[in-house]
């Protein structure tokens, strides 16, 4: 078993199965360039940085990551049944305790910058179907959005979605 | 269901018909957005001082609930399972405590790219409301318009040189059924 060092922005190691980092398109990427996978390479002395990921949104990204290890990756965007995605229970505890917060967030945009699409495409999902049925300030208020809709404007927008009601 | 096609182009803005997916030709421009967004532009503009002025009450009072965490958490009788988590429990708190008053919010920060690709995993109707959100997401839904599900309906398209009605049904592998018009002549008559 080869062991990778990712190292958070603040500094944290965190050894990582080779076997898991292929769900990273962007470490996968790396990895191949810089021949981490020929024996003569002392992959383990070679740390990736990733400045722009936080240490316990990075542990986050590796529990998921050893999770659905194995799971087939989604080439492509087919973008036309992304209404049907369905969130598995599993990821959705996952997802849940972190939701409405900056950390599900931080956790989406870490797994936009790693490439992780399985993940990519889940967080989203799940961060959606909190929008789901929902009206505009029932979302405002669960999400702490300020209005900043004068009443002019917000009539405005009403009379122009009129047909969806 | 049937409607007519209502959908616009050559328009930068978003468009009336933009929930709705259009079949056949036959497009009009029937709304003009740029009119009605203007309306709304004078009124912004006064409230702008009233904002940022409460704005910076906010931020300032934020401030002192930081500096003195102790006297605010005073007024609110701390439940015996908030003692517990000791000075956990009173960070928690004061952060949820501070994110009311400053009414700041994690997803704001979030990127326009983003958030338009949370946008199509909704529904059209579940993007009309999001819409109503804030004045980003407004803009967000606009600019991915293209790329977020449509609400499907039949489509009706007068030929009228012709003289056919053609009906285009949803599901694109169905022949679209036509209908012959009634005569000029025909219709004077019966009136």
């Amino acid at each position: 078993m080869v062991l990778i060092t990712l190292v958070s922005s603040d500094e944290q190691n965190f050894p990582v199965e080779r076997e898991l980092l292929k769900q990273s398109g962007t470490i996968e990427t790396l990895i191949v360039n810089m021949n981490l996978d020929d024996e003569d390479t002392d992959a383990a002395a070679m740390p990736i940085p990733l400045p722009n990921v936080k240490g316990d949104v990075l542990e986050k990204v590796i529990q998921w990551m050893e999770h659905h290890k194995g799971d087939p990756v989604k080439e492509g965007d087919n973008e036309d049944n992304n209404a049907e995605i369905v969130v598995p229970q599993w990821d959705d505890d996952f997802f849940k305790p972190a939701m409405y917060g900056s950390k599900h967030l931080e956790l989406t945009v870490a797994a936009s910058y790693l490439d992780i699409k399985n993940l990519l495409t889940l967080s989203c999902k799940a961060i959606s179907n909190t929008f789901k049925g929902k009206t505009g300030p029932q979302i405002r208020e669960e999400w702490g959005v300020p209005n900043e809709f004068t009443p002019e404007e917000e009539e405005a927008i009403r009379k122009e979605n009129e047909w969806s009601e | 269901m049937i409607s007519v096609t209502v959908a616009a182009q050559g328009k930068k803005q978003r468009l009336v018909g933009g929930h709705l997916k259009a079949y056949g030709s036959g497009r009009l421009s029937i709304f003009d957005l740029d009119k009605t967004l203007e309306t709304g532009k004078p009124r912004a503009q006064i409230n702008i001082w009233a904002r940022a002025f409460t704005k910076l009450f906010d931020v300032f009072y934020a401030v002192l609930i930081s500096c003195f965490p102790f006297v605010f958490t005073f007024f609110n009788a701390p439940s015996p399972d908030n003692d517990k988590e000791g000075t956990a429990g009173l960070f928690k708190k004061m952060n949820k405590i501070s994110t009311s008053v400053v009414k700041y919010s994690a997803i704001q920060k979030l990127d326009e790219k983003m958030l338009g690709r949370i946008f199509t995993y909704l529904d059209p109707m579940d993007i009309v409301c999001c819409e109503v959100v804030c004045r980003k997401w407004r803009r967000v839904v606009g600019s991915v318009i293209k790329d977020l599900p449509k609400i499907q309906k039949d489509q009706i398209r007068f030929l009228f040189d012709e003289g056919e009605l053609v009906v285009y049904p949803v599901d694109e592998k169905r022949c679209p059924s036509r209908y012959p018009m009634p005569s000029l002549q025909h219709t004077r008559q019966e009136l």
